[in-house]
Protein backbone atom coordinates (compact mmCIF):
# COMPACT_ATOMS: atom_id res chain seq x y z
CA UNK A 1 0.00 0.00 0.00
CA UNK A 2 2.54 2.84 1.09
CA UNK A 3 4.64 3.42 -1.87
CA UNK A 4 7.27 5.56 0.06
CA UNK A 5 9.01 2.63 1.46
CA UNK A 6 11.40 2.69 -1.05
CA UNK A 7 14.29 0.33 -1.24
CA UNK A 8 17.06 2.73 -0.85
CA UNK A 9 15.79 4.91 1.66
CA UNK A 10 14.91 2.02 3.99
CA UNK A 11 18.24 0.25 3.57
CA UNK A 12 20.04 3.59 4.31
CA UNK A 13 17.65 4.24 7.25
CA UNK A 14 18.91 0.52 8.04
CA UNK A 15 22.92 1.04 7.81
CA UNK A 16 22.32 4.20 10.30
CA UNK A 17 20.74 1.69 12.81
CA UNK A 18 23.07 -1.41 12.93
CA UNK A 19 21.67 -2.38 16.19
CA UNK A 20 18.61 -3.18 14.25
CA UNK A 21 20.03 -6.54 13.22
CA UNK A 22 19.41 -8.30 10.05
CA UNK A 23 15.94 -9.88 11.11
CA UNK A 24 14.43 -6.24 10.11
CA UNK A 25 17.27 -5.52 7.49
CA UNK A 26 15.33 -9.54 6.11
CA UNK A 27 11.84 -7.83 6.19
CA UNK A 28 12.53 -4.46 4.83
CA UNK A 29 14.46 -5.82 1.91
CA UNK A 30 12.76 -8.69 1.39
CA UNK A 31 9.55 -7.57 0.98
CA UNK A 32 8.20 -7.23 -3.06
CA UNK A 33 8.03 -4.52 -4.74
CA UNK A 34 4.42 -3.13 -4.83
CA UNK A 35 4.14 -2.58 -8.58
CA UNK A 36 1.01 -0.33 -9.17
CA UNK A 37 -2.17 -1.33 -10.45
CA UNK A 38 -2.53 -2.34 -14.53
CA UNK A 39 -4.44 0.89 -16.41
CA UNK A 40 -6.31 3.66 -14.82
CA UNK A 41 -9.65 2.27 -16.41
CA UNK A 42 -9.20 -1.20 -14.95
CA UNK A 43 -9.58 0.57 -11.72
CA UNK A 44 -12.81 1.68 -12.34
CA UNK A 45 -16.01 -0.03 -12.07
CA UNK A 46 -17.39 -2.24 -14.41
CA UNK A 47 -20.80 -0.85 -15.47
CA UNK A 48 -22.40 -2.82 -18.13
CA UNK A 49 -24.45 -0.90 -20.46
CA UNK A 50 -24.69 -1.97 -23.79
CA UNK A 51 -27.06 -4.34 -25.54
CA UNK A 52 -25.83 -5.96 -29.02
CA UNK A 53 -28.79 -5.69 -31.38
CA UNK A 54 -31.24 -8.66 -31.55
CA UNK A 55 -29.31 -11.69 -33.32
CA UNK A 56 -26.53 -9.28 -34.28
CA UNK A 57 -22.67 -9.44 -33.39
CA UNK A 58 -22.25 -10.49 -29.65
CA UNK A 59 -20.68 -7.83 -28.92
CA UNK A 60 -20.72 -6.07 -25.50
CA UNK A 61 -19.29 -2.80 -23.80
CA UNK A 62 -18.48 -2.37 -20.68
CA UNK A 63 -16.73 -0.08 -18.59
CA UNK A 64 -17.37 2.69 -21.08
CA UNK A 65 -16.24 6.40 -20.10
CA UNK A 66 -15.52 9.79 -21.67
CA UNK A 67 -12.82 11.99 -19.89
CA UNK A 68 -14.32 14.90 -18.28
CA UNK A 69 -12.83 18.03 -19.91
CA UNK A 70 -11.49 21.52 -18.50
CA UNK A 71 -13.97 23.74 -20.39
CA UNK A 72 -11.92 25.11 -22.97
CA UNK A 73 -13.48 26.51 -26.37
CA UNK A 74 -12.90 23.64 -29.39
CA UNK A 75 -12.12 21.20 -27.08
CA UNK A 76 -10.99 17.10 -27.65
CA UNK A 77 -12.04 14.26 -25.17
CA UNK A 78 -12.08 10.36 -26.03
CA UNK A 79 -13.76 7.65 -24.96
CA UNK A 80 -12.47 4.60 -23.54
CA UNK A 81 -14.32 0.85 -23.14
CA UNK A 82 -13.79 -2.83 -22.76
CA UNK A 83 -15.20 -4.45 -25.72
CA UNK A 84 -15.89 -8.48 -25.36
CA UNK A 85 -16.55 -10.17 -28.47
CA UNK A 86 -18.58 -13.38 -27.61
CA UNK A 87 -19.30 -14.70 -30.69
CA UNK A 88 -17.15 -17.31 -32.95
CA UNK A 89 -16.74 -14.64 -35.45
CA UNK A 90 -13.82 -12.08 -35.23
CA UNK A 91 -15.38 -8.09 -35.63
CA UNK A 92 -14.33 -5.07 -36.28
CA UNK A 93 -15.50 -1.36 -35.46
CA UNK A 94 -15.08 1.33 -38.48
CA UNK A 95 -16.82 4.00 -37.33
CA UNK A 96 -18.29 5.61 -34.16
CA UNK A 97 -20.57 8.46 -33.34
CA UNK A 98 -22.01 10.54 -30.43
CA UNK A 99 -24.90 12.88 -30.43
CA UNK A 100 -24.41 15.85 -32.22
CA UNK A 101 -25.03 18.04 -28.55
CA UNK A 102 -21.22 16.43 -27.99
CA UNK A 103 -20.04 16.08 -31.44
CA UNK A 104 -20.24 15.48 -34.98
CA UNK A 105 -16.85 14.61 -35.10
CA UNK A 106 -15.79 11.34 -34.49
CA UNK A 107 -12.51 9.45 -34.90
CA UNK A 108 -10.69 6.12 -33.99
CA UNK A 109 -7.38 6.70 -32.95
CA UNK A 110 -4.02 5.07 -31.37
CA UNK A 111 -0.96 6.24 -29.55
CA UNK A 112 2.15 5.36 -31.51
CA UNK A 113 6.02 5.93 -30.46
CA UNK A 114 8.31 7.58 -32.73
CA UNK A 115 11.40 7.79 -31.04
CA UNK A 116 11.17 9.84 -27.83
CA UNK A 117 8.49 11.53 -29.27
CA UNK A 118 4.52 9.79 -28.98
CA UNK A 119 1.92 10.91 -31.29
CA UNK A 120 -1.77 9.77 -32.50
CA UNK A 121 -2.43 8.36 -35.24
CA UNK A 122 -5.95 7.62 -36.87
CA UNK A 123 -6.78 4.36 -37.82
CA UNK A 124 -9.63 2.50 -40.03
CA UNK A 125 -11.10 0.08 -37.84
CA UNK A 126 -10.45 -1.50 -34.51
CA UNK A 127 -10.36 -5.14 -34.62
CA UNK A 128 -12.03 -7.54 -31.59
CA UNK A 129 -11.05 -10.80 -31.97
CA UNK A 130 -13.38 -13.81 -31.87
CA UNK A 131 -14.32 -14.65 -28.25
CA UNK A 132 -11.95 -12.43 -27.41
CA UNK A 133 -11.83 -8.58 -25.90
CA UNK A 134 -10.05 -5.50 -27.30
CA UNK A 135 -9.45 -2.85 -24.61
CA UNK A 136 -9.93 0.87 -25.10
CA UNK A 137 -7.65 2.83 -22.28
CA UNK A 138 -5.69 6.20 -21.82
CA UNK A 139 -2.36 5.65 -23.93
CA UNK A 140 -3.63 3.17 -26.53
CA UNK A 141 -6.62 2.44 -28.52
CA UNK A 142 -9.63 5.37 -27.68
CA UNK A 143 -12.59 6.86 -29.45
CA UNK A 144 -11.54 10.49 -30.19
CA UNK A 145 -14.02 13.22 -29.37
CA UNK A 146 -12.89 16.26 -32.03
CA UNK A 147 -14.30 20.01 -31.29
CA UNK A 148 -16.67 19.55 -28.78
CA UNK A 149 -19.97 21.17 -28.69
CA UNK A 150 -19.89 21.54 -24.96
CA UNK A 151 -17.71 20.86 -22.22
CA UNK A 152 -17.99 17.73 -20.83
CA UNK A 153 -18.22 17.27 -17.39
CA UNK A 154 -18.07 14.45 -14.87
CA UNK A 155 -21.45 12.33 -14.28
CA UNK A 156 -22.57 13.30 -17.88
CA UNK A 157 -24.15 10.55 -19.63
CA UNK A 158 -24.49 10.17 -23.75
CA UNK A 159 -24.94 7.56 -26.35
CA UNK A 160 -22.17 6.02 -27.88
CA UNK A 161 -22.58 4.05 -31.37
CA UNK A 162 -20.26 1.60 -33.01
CA UNK A 163 -20.56 0.46 -36.51
CA UNK A 164 -18.95 -2.88 -37.09
CA UNK A 165 -17.45 -4.23 -40.34
CA UNK A 166 -21.03 -5.97 -41.47
CA UNK A 167 -22.74 -2.89 -40.79
CA UNK A 168 -24.57 -3.99 -37.24
CA UNK A 169 -24.64 -1.06 -34.86
CA UNK A 170 -23.92 -1.43 -31.46
CA UNK A 171 -24.74 1.56 -29.00
CA UNK A 172 -23.94 1.80 -25.56
CA UNK A 173 -24.24 4.86 -23.13
CA UNK A 174 -20.65 6.51 -21.65
CA UNK A 175 -20.31 7.76 -18.40
CA UNK A 176 -18.22 11.29 -18.34
CA UNK A 177 -15.72 10.75 -15.73
CA UNK A 178 -12.75 12.73 -14.32
CA UNK A 179 -9.45 10.62 -13.96
CA UNK A 180 -9.76 7.63 -11.94
CA UNK A 181 -9.28 8.84 -8.56
CA UNK A 182 -5.80 7.70 -5.76
CA UNK A 183 -6.18 7.11 -3.03
CA UNK A 184 -5.66 9.68 -0.81
CA UNK A 185 -2.97 9.91 2.29
CA UNK A 186 -2.58 10.78 5.45
CA UNK A 187 -0.24 13.62 5.16
CA UNK A 188 2.90 13.21 7.01
CA UNK A 189 2.44 9.58 8.10
CA UNK A 190 5.04 8.49 5.91
CA UNK A 191 8.55 7.61 6.49
CA UNK A 192 9.47 11.23 4.72
CA UNK A 193 12.84 11.42 5.96
CA UNK A 194 12.30 15.04 6.16
CA UNK A 195 12.87 16.67 10.21
CA UNK A 196 12.46 20.06 8.82
CA UNK A 197 9.10 19.71 7.40
CA UNK A 198 7.34 22.74 5.96
CA UNK A 199 4.66 24.05 7.51
CA UNK A 200 1.23 22.35 6.28
CA UNK A 201 -0.08 25.31 5.00
CA UNK A 202 2.19 26.49 2.54
CA UNK A 203 1.31 23.83 0.69
CA UNK A 204 -1.34 25.12 -1.40
CA UNK A 205 0.23 28.43 -2.22
CA UNK A 206 0.47 29.69 -5.74
CA UNK A 207 4.14 29.08 -6.44
CA UNK A 208 4.72 32.72 -8.86
CA UNK A 209 5.10 34.71 -6.28
CA UNK B 1 39.37 11.04 30.65
CA UNK B 2 42.21 9.15 30.55
CA UNK B 3 43.44 7.44 27.51
CA UNK B 4 43.46 4.13 28.88
CA UNK B 5 39.87 4.37 30.12
CA UNK B 6 38.94 5.72 26.33
CA UNK B 7 40.62 2.59 24.56
CA UNK B 8 37.55 0.08 25.64
CA UNK B 9 35.41 2.82 24.04
CA UNK B 10 37.30 3.03 21.01
CA UNK B 11 37.50 -0.62 20.45
CA UNK B 12 33.57 -1.08 21.23
CA UNK B 13 33.06 2.03 18.16
CA UNK B 14 34.94 0.00 15.94
CA UNK B 15 33.37 -3.36 16.16
CA UNK B 16 30.44 -0.87 15.78
CA UNK B 17 31.76 0.65 12.50
CA UNK B 18 32.32 -3.18 11.22
CA UNK B 19 28.87 -4.01 12.02
CA UNK B 20 28.09 -1.20 10.38
CA UNK B 21 29.70 -1.92 6.99
CA UNK B 22 29.07 -5.24 7.41
CA UNK B 23 25.57 -4.85 7.32
CA UNK B 24 25.80 -2.00 4.58
CA UNK B 25 27.48 -4.61 2.21
CA UNK B 26 24.36 -7.02 3.24
CA UNK B 27 22.13 -4.77 2.65
CA UNK B 28 23.53 -3.61 -0.50
CA UNK B 29 23.05 -7.01 -1.87
CA UNK B 30 20.19 -7.48 -0.24
CA UNK B 31 18.31 -4.66 -1.73
CA UNK B 32 20.26 -4.54 -5.14
CA UNK B 33 17.29 -6.65 -6.97
CA UNK B 34 15.08 -3.64 -6.72
CA UNK B 35 15.67 -0.74 -8.82
CA UNK B 36 15.84 3.03 -6.85
CA UNK B 37 13.59 4.68 -9.45
CA UNK B 38 10.50 3.55 -11.85
CA UNK B 39 11.80 6.25 -14.26
CA UNK B 40 14.40 6.24 -16.46
CA UNK B 41 17.49 8.30 -14.98
CA UNK B 42 20.13 10.61 -16.47
CA UNK B 43 23.47 10.13 -15.92
CA UNK B 44 25.38 12.43 -15.38
CA UNK B 45 22.48 14.63 -14.57
CA UNK B 46 22.17 18.06 -17.22
CA UNK B 47 20.43 21.34 -16.51
CA UNK B 48 17.81 22.16 -19.03
CA UNK B 49 18.03 25.11 -20.61
CA UNK B 50 16.27 27.84 -18.91
CA UNK B 51 13.79 30.19 -20.49
CA UNK B 52 11.71 33.32 -20.08
CA UNK B 53 7.87 32.67 -21.30
CA UNK B 54 4.61 33.24 -19.96
CA UNK B 55 2.59 31.82 -16.97
CA UNK B 56 -0.06 32.79 -15.05
CA UNK B 57 -0.18 35.99 -17.29
CA UNK B 58 3.39 36.68 -15.70
CA UNK B 59 6.95 36.23 -17.10
CA UNK B 60 8.05 33.24 -16.29
CA UNK B 61 11.87 31.63 -16.13
CA UNK B 62 12.11 27.75 -15.42
CA UNK B 63 14.80 28.80 -12.92
CA UNK B 64 12.15 30.77 -10.53
CA UNK B 65 11.46 27.38 -9.40
CA UNK B 66 15.42 26.65 -8.31
CA UNK B 67 15.60 24.92 -5.29
CA UNK B 68 12.38 22.68 -5.36
CA UNK B 69 11.83 19.85 -7.28
CA UNK B 70 10.48 20.19 -11.41
CA UNK B 71 7.78 18.09 -12.92
CA UNK B 72 8.21 19.65 -16.16
CA UNK B 73 5.80 18.06 -18.61
CA UNK B 74 5.16 19.07 -22.46
CA UNK B 75 2.21 18.77 -23.94
CA UNK B 76 -1.30 20.32 -25.68
CA UNK B 77 -4.33 21.09 -24.49
CA UNK B 78 -6.01 19.45 -27.47
CA UNK B 79 -4.56 16.45 -26.52
CA UNK B 80 -7.25 13.93 -25.55
CA UNK B 81 -5.67 10.76 -24.66
CA UNK B 82 -1.87 11.19 -23.24
CA UNK B 83 -1.51 14.91 -22.16
CA UNK B 84 -4.98 14.30 -19.51
CA UNK B 85 -3.32 11.05 -18.52
CA UNK B 86 -0.72 12.30 -17.24
CA UNK B 87 -1.84 15.41 -15.77
CA UNK B 88 -3.96 13.72 -13.58
CA UNK B 89 -1.58 10.92 -12.62
CA UNK B 90 0.98 13.89 -11.51
CA UNK B 91 -2.07 15.29 -9.94
CA UNK B 92 -2.78 11.88 -8.42
CA UNK B 93 0.69 11.74 -7.23
CA UNK B 94 0.59 14.95 -5.73
CA UNK B 95 -2.01 14.14 -3.44
CA UNK B 96 0.20 10.82 -2.16
CA UNK B 97 2.80 12.85 -1.40
CA UNK B 98 3.04 13.88 2.27
CA UNK B 99 1.84 17.37 1.90
CA UNK B 100 5.63 18.75 3.87
CA UNK B 101 6.89 17.04 0.55
CA UNK B 102 3.77 18.03 -2.14
CA UNK B 103 5.28 21.83 -1.11
CA UNK B 104 8.73 20.79 -2.68
CA UNK B 105 7.54 19.89 -5.80
CA UNK B 106 6.14 21.45 -8.78
CA UNK B 107 4.47 20.57 -11.94
CA UNK B 108 4.84 22.78 -14.97
CA UNK B 109 3.21 22.34 -18.87
CA UNK B 110 4.79 23.57 -21.83
CA UNK B 111 2.63 24.39 -24.59
CA UNK B 112 4.43 21.77 -27.32
CA UNK B 113 1.24 23.40 -29.94
CA UNK B 114 2.00 27.66 -29.02
CA UNK B 115 0.12 28.47 -32.41
CA UNK B 116 -3.40 27.45 -30.48
CA UNK B 117 -2.04 27.32 -26.53
CA UNK B 118 -2.40 30.81 -24.93
CA UNK B 119 -0.35 31.00 -22.02
CA UNK B 120 -4.61 31.49 -20.53
CA UNK B 121 -5.24 28.35 -21.63
CA UNK B 122 -2.84 26.71 -20.31
CA UNK B 123 -3.33 28.34 -16.88
CA UNK B 124 -7.22 26.62 -17.30
CA UNK B 125 -6.45 23.57 -18.56
CA UNK B 126 -3.69 23.00 -15.41
CA UNK B 127 -5.19 24.01 -12.87
CA UNK B 128 -8.40 21.67 -13.89
CA UNK B 129 -6.20 18.93 -12.71
CA UNK B 130 -4.31 20.98 -10.00
CA UNK B 131 -4.80 24.66 -8.55
CA UNK B 132 -1.26 24.70 -8.07
CA UNK B 133 0.17 23.35 -11.46
CA UNK B 134 1.77 25.70 -13.75
CA UNK B 135 0.56 25.90 -17.29
CA UNK B 136 3.03 27.42 -19.70
CA UNK B 137 2.80 29.38 -23.07
CA UNK B 138 4.37 32.19 -24.98
CA UNK B 139 5.00 33.66 -28.38
CA UNK B 140 5.32 31.21 -30.88
CA UNK B 141 8.86 31.40 -31.83
CA UNK B 142 10.17 31.62 -28.02
CA UNK B 143 8.45 28.45 -26.87
CA UNK B 144 9.64 26.63 -30.17
CA UNK B 145 13.17 27.73 -29.40
CA UNK B 146 12.98 26.69 -25.58
CA UNK B 147 11.92 23.00 -26.77
CA UNK B 148 14.05 22.44 -29.51
CA UNK B 149 17.14 23.65 -26.89
CA UNK B 150 15.83 20.75 -24.78
CA UNK B 151 15.98 18.70 -27.96
CA UNK B 152 12.42 18.30 -28.38
CA UNK B 153 10.51 19.25 -32.02
CA UNK B 154 7.20 18.53 -31.82
CA UNK B 155 5.90 17.78 -35.21
CA UNK B 156 1.88 18.99 -36.40
CA UNK B 157 -0.29 16.87 -38.12
CA UNK B 158 -1.59 18.16 -41.62
CA UNK B 159 -4.49 19.74 -40.55
CA UNK B 160 -8.11 18.66 -41.51
CA UNK B 161 -10.71 20.38 -43.70
CA UNK B 162 -11.97 21.64 -40.31
CA UNK B 163 -8.77 22.96 -39.28
CA UNK B 164 -7.77 20.47 -36.68
CA UNK B 165 -4.50 18.81 -36.38
CA UNK B 166 -2.75 16.61 -33.55
CA UNK B 167 1.09 17.65 -32.18
CA UNK B 168 3.60 14.95 -31.28
CA UNK B 169 5.47 15.60 -27.81
CA UNK B 170 7.68 13.86 -25.74
CA UNK B 171 7.03 10.23 -24.19
CA UNK B 172 8.34 11.27 -21.03
CA UNK B 173 7.98 13.78 -18.14
CA UNK B 174 11.13 15.51 -17.12
CA UNK B 175 12.13 15.69 -13.14
CA UNK B 176 14.67 18.06 -12.24
CA UNK B 177 16.10 18.15 -9.10
CA UNK B 178 16.22 21.47 -6.90
CA UNK B 179 19.62 22.13 -8.64
CA UNK B 180 18.03 22.55 -11.25
CA UNK B 181 19.28 19.44 -13.04
CA UNK B 182 17.42 16.92 -15.17
CA UNK B 183 17.47 13.61 -13.33
CA UNK B 184 14.58 11.72 -13.84
CA UNK B 185 12.64 10.69 -17.09
CA UNK B 186 8.88 9.73 -16.00
CA UNK B 187 7.63 6.97 -19.41
CA UNK B 188 4.11 8.29 -19.74
CA UNK B 189 2.21 4.96 -18.81
CA UNK B 190 3.75 5.58 -15.16
CA UNK B 191 1.57 5.26 -12.56
CA UNK B 192 0.77 7.95 -9.70
CA UNK B 193 2.12 5.63 -7.08
CA UNK B 194 5.49 5.24 -8.84
CA UNK B 195 5.64 8.55 -9.82
CA UNK B 196 5.30 9.71 -6.18
CA UNK B 197 7.63 7.28 -5.10
CA UNK B 198 10.34 8.81 -7.46
CA UNK B 199 9.56 12.65 -6.54
CA UNK B 200 9.87 11.69 -2.88
CA UNK B 201 13.18 10.52 -3.48
CA UNK B 202 14.34 13.01 -5.52
CA UNK B 203 12.46 15.46 -2.71
CA UNK B 204 14.50 13.93 0.26
CA UNK B 205 17.91 14.50 -1.54
CA UNK B 206 18.64 17.75 0.83
CA UNK B 207 17.65 16.42 3.85
CA UNK B 208 19.75 13.02 3.87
Amino acid sequence: MNPFTSRSVTCRRLLGACAVGLGLLAVACGAPQAKPAATPSATATATPTASPTAAGPQITLTDVWARATPGLPDENSAIYATVQNKGAKAERIVSASVPETITKRVELHTMVKDGDMMKMQQVDGLDVPASGTLKLAPGGFHIMLIGLAKQLKVGDTFTVTLKLASGATVESKVEVRAAPAATPMSGGAMPSGTPGAMPAGSATAMPMR
Amino acid sequence: MSVHGARPVHGSRRLAAVVTVLLALVSSVACYRAPVYESYTVEPPVALKDFSLVANDREFHLSDLRGKVVVVYIGYTHCPDLCPLTMSHLASAMELLPIAVRDEVRVVMVTADPARDTAQDMATYVHFFNPTFIGVSGDTEEVLSTLHGWGVSPECSTPKADGSYTVSHPATTYVLDRAGKLRLRMPSELEPEAMANDLQIIANERTQ
